[in-house]
């Protein structure tokens, strides 16, 4: 039997991997994981259909975009972020086509906010255990980052540390004066002392002209007692390809809030693993995308709970408009030693056309007995009663419906904790529908 | 203000109202009573526009138009409200949020400038006390979590904000408390004027002692079979509605 699938990926991922290996002068941990990676990946190759946690996701047209890494970006423009009036905050740090942009980037005057705390170029980390999260579950996208990313951001926080505001990082491109068929390798490593806390966003544009495959990597260590909030908006344009692996490590009594946002995109896949490896562990887990058009986005959850005494919640929400697909995978291993583990799962699907479709895949595995572990998951359309109701109140239809979606949404936004951010998150949402065109399902109206 | 004439309509199959005749005129508190499943919220549901309900023959007419060719909303905007019997929950929209929509919505469609958040959380607050509600309900998800009482007395909060020109009350006494029955009938005889009018509809009279109504009408097998003074309401009470079943019958 031939993998016609695979077959299509293979020599763009051999042209890929035979392209330069890190720099001269990259620490020792570099050359090892990127020697690593390549080794993976030229015995596993990259996931096709055919393997069962990429069923959802056609990867053939993201082939040709990865035999040529972007290069540095060749016109200074006005920096996408600016369009996107973000609430008070301007990035600390602006990576474009996965390369640090020391001009855009604010980073020194963090650094002066934040005495004790590290921000920097990755590959200035000499003894960090980059890669370590990501090595667990990461999958081929992971291991392609591994391989090919040129620098990234690194962030280490001391114990006890507590940063003042939201540490802001936006991940963009920019055409760098060859062609759109390349991809870029953002990353980003976050490490949180002892106790230490901080709120990060990660945010993700492309530039219509750019590279048109992002191939972004995000790890997370937590030492005991450290709490991180991490909002992921991934706002880049319809027509671009976003794969992505966010891998975090939790230590005793640590707490991961991951609130995951995604508009739209061509191909958006993002793979999400926890591992809880201590008691006390906290995964909080808010995702919400949305989709029009043609988007497709495909989530993939993987929850270790290794140790007893582990929480973990999951609440994912799809609204989906037009054509879109939206597929939600959530995987939640419960191990022989992890009694008392808690793990709640749920997956709730808004479907605004006819047209759109979801796919949900909820996957328990629990190798201990005394666990609570649940998960649940909807597929419905707006209320017609919620909305009759709203427009009895002289609310018109269009309005009403928007009021449901954003209500639909909200448990989500407001998982960030912070009033700002959500009420960025509900106007991007807003803007977002504005474009919509809602479909009327035969026989609605008024009475008469 | 109201006109209706030879008003039929169904659910579904099912013929519900079968020319139905009344006339409401503007400054005046009008009751409808009857026995369950005489119609009494399908004219309710007619009045607002709700889909569930297809009229089949008549007209209906109010302020000069013809108010059955008006959307939903746009009958709200016109000044038409009905306070449900069943309010519904919806989870994730505020109380305040609702109310402020709509009213912005009516002032937008009579060319007034929206009020500001400051202005209408004053005008929100101020109701809210006159009904005896908590302020932090006005933060809360609409009808969610709340107990019958506090869903009717909702419904009169949201009448009293959008003050409407002609409000329809249906079965609003249902679930009331004889305590919440005084304030939600305070808060309705608060809103009477020349320039207003009201349907009230119950199955008991109870609620017209505090809502004194100028004109009681009887509603039976989909028309209006008797019409009369307050003290139709009375007589009802005493025999029930037994024998005006024999009466729309004969009717017919």
């Amino acid at each position: 039997m031939t993998t016609a699938s695979a077959s299509r990926l293979e020599p763009h991922l051999a042209a890929a991997l035979a392209e330069d290996a890190p720099p001269a002068g990259s620490p020792a941990w570099r050359v090892d994981l990127a020697a690593a990676a390549r080794e993976r990946l030229l015995a596993d190759g990259l996931p096709t259909r055919r393997d069962e946690d990429h069923l959802y996701t056609d990867v053939r047209p993201l082939g040709p975009l990865l035999a040529r890494r972007a290069g540095p970006a060749r016109r200074a423009g006005p920096m996408p972020a600016d369009r996107l009036h973000l609430s008070p905050f301007a990035p600390e740090a602006v990576l474009v086509n996965g390369r640090l942009d020391l001009a855009a980037s604010r980073m020194d005057a963090w650094l002066a906010r934040h005495g004790g705390a590290w921000l920097g170029r990755i590959t200035s980390l000499a003894d960090a255990p980059v890669g370590r999260a990501l090595s667990t579950r990461g999958g081929g996208w992971a291991a392609l980052n591994d391989a090919r990313f040129v620098d990234g951001l690194g962030v280490r926080l001391p114990a006890g540390h507590k940063t003042a505001g939201p540490l802001v990082v936006v991940h963009t491109t920019a055409p760098d004066g060859i062609d759109r068929n390349a991809a870029a390798f953002p990353r980003l490593y976050v490490e949180a002392g002892e106790g230490a806390e901080a709120l990060l966003v990660e945010i993700h544009l492309a530039d219509e002209e750019g590279p048109d495959l992002v191939d972004a990597a995000t790890e997370i260590e937590l030492a005991p007692g450290a709490r991180l909030v991490h909002l992921r908006l991934q706002l880049q344009h319809g027509a671009s390809r976003h794969v992505a692996t966010t891998a975090a490590r939790l230590s005793r009594d640590s707490t991961y809030r991951l609130v995951d946002v995604t508009f739209g995109g061509a191909t958006h896949r993002h793979e999400i693993h926890a591992d809880l490896l201590e008691a006390g562990a906290d995964l909080d887990l808010s995702g919400l995308y949305v989709l029009r058009d043609t988007d497709h986005a495909d989530t993939h959850v993987t929850v270790d709970h290794r140790v007893a005494h582990g929480t973990s919640r999951q609440v994912v929400k799809g609204i989906l408009d037009d054509r879109a697909r939206g597929a939600f995978t959530g995987r939640v291993l419960v191990h022989p030693d992890a009694q008392q583990t808690s793990g709640r799962q749920a997956h709730h699907a808004l479907l605004l056309s006819e047209g759109a479709r979801v796919d949900t895949r909820p996957q328990l595995e629990i190798y201990a007995d005394d666990v609570q572990c649940a998960h649940g998951a909807t597929v419905g359309q707006l209320d017609e009663e919620a909305l009759g109701y709203l427009q009895s109140r002289a609310i018109g239809r269009e309005r009403a419906r928007a009021l449901l979606v954003h209500a639909f949404a909200h448990e989500v936004v407001q998982a960030i904790g912070h009033e700002a951010l959500a009420q960025d998150v509900h106007r991007l949402l807003a803007e977002r529908l504005e474009g919509a065109h809602f479909e009327d399902a035969p026989g609605e109206g008024p009475a008469s | 203000m109201l006109e209706i004439q030879g008003l039929s309509a169904r659910v579904g199959e099912k013929p519900i109202l079968e020319g139905l005749d009344l006339v409401v005129p503007t400054g005046e508190v009008h009751a409808v009573m009857g026995p369950n499943g005489s119609g009494k919220s399908t004219l309710a549901k007619v009045l607002a526009g709700h889909p569930s309900v297809e009229v089949t023959a008549g007209t209906v007419r109010y302020l000069g138009q013809d108010l059955l060719e008006l959307d939903p909303e746009e009958r709200a905007r016109e000044g038409v409200f009905l306070a449900f019997q069943y309010p519904i929950e919806i989870p994730g929209v505020s109380n305040s949020t609702l109310l402020r929509e709509g009213l912005n919505a009516v002032r937008a469609h009579r060319g007034e400038k929206p009020l500001d958040a400051m202005d209408f959380l004053k005008l929100a607050r101020a109701h809210a006390a006159k009904l005896g509600m908590d302020p932090t309900m006005l933060g809360r998800s609409v009808n969610e979590g709340f107990s019958g009482g506090e869903k009717k007395r909702n419904e009169v909060l949201q009448m009293l904000v959008l003050e409407p020109r002609l409000a329809v009350l249906d079965e609003t006494d249902s679930g009331l408390d004889i305590d919440a029955l005084k304030v939600v009938a305070s808060g309705v005889n608060a809103l009477r004027s020349p320039e207003r009018a009201f349907l009230v509809i119950t199955h008991y009279q109870r609620l017209l002692d505090h809502i004194v109504p100028d004109v009681v009408h009887v509603l039976a097998g989909g028309r209006i079979v008797r019409t009369g003074d307050r003290s139709l309401a009375l007589e009802l009470e005493e025999k029930g509605y037994g024998w005006l079943d024999t009466t729309a019958g004969a009717a017919r």
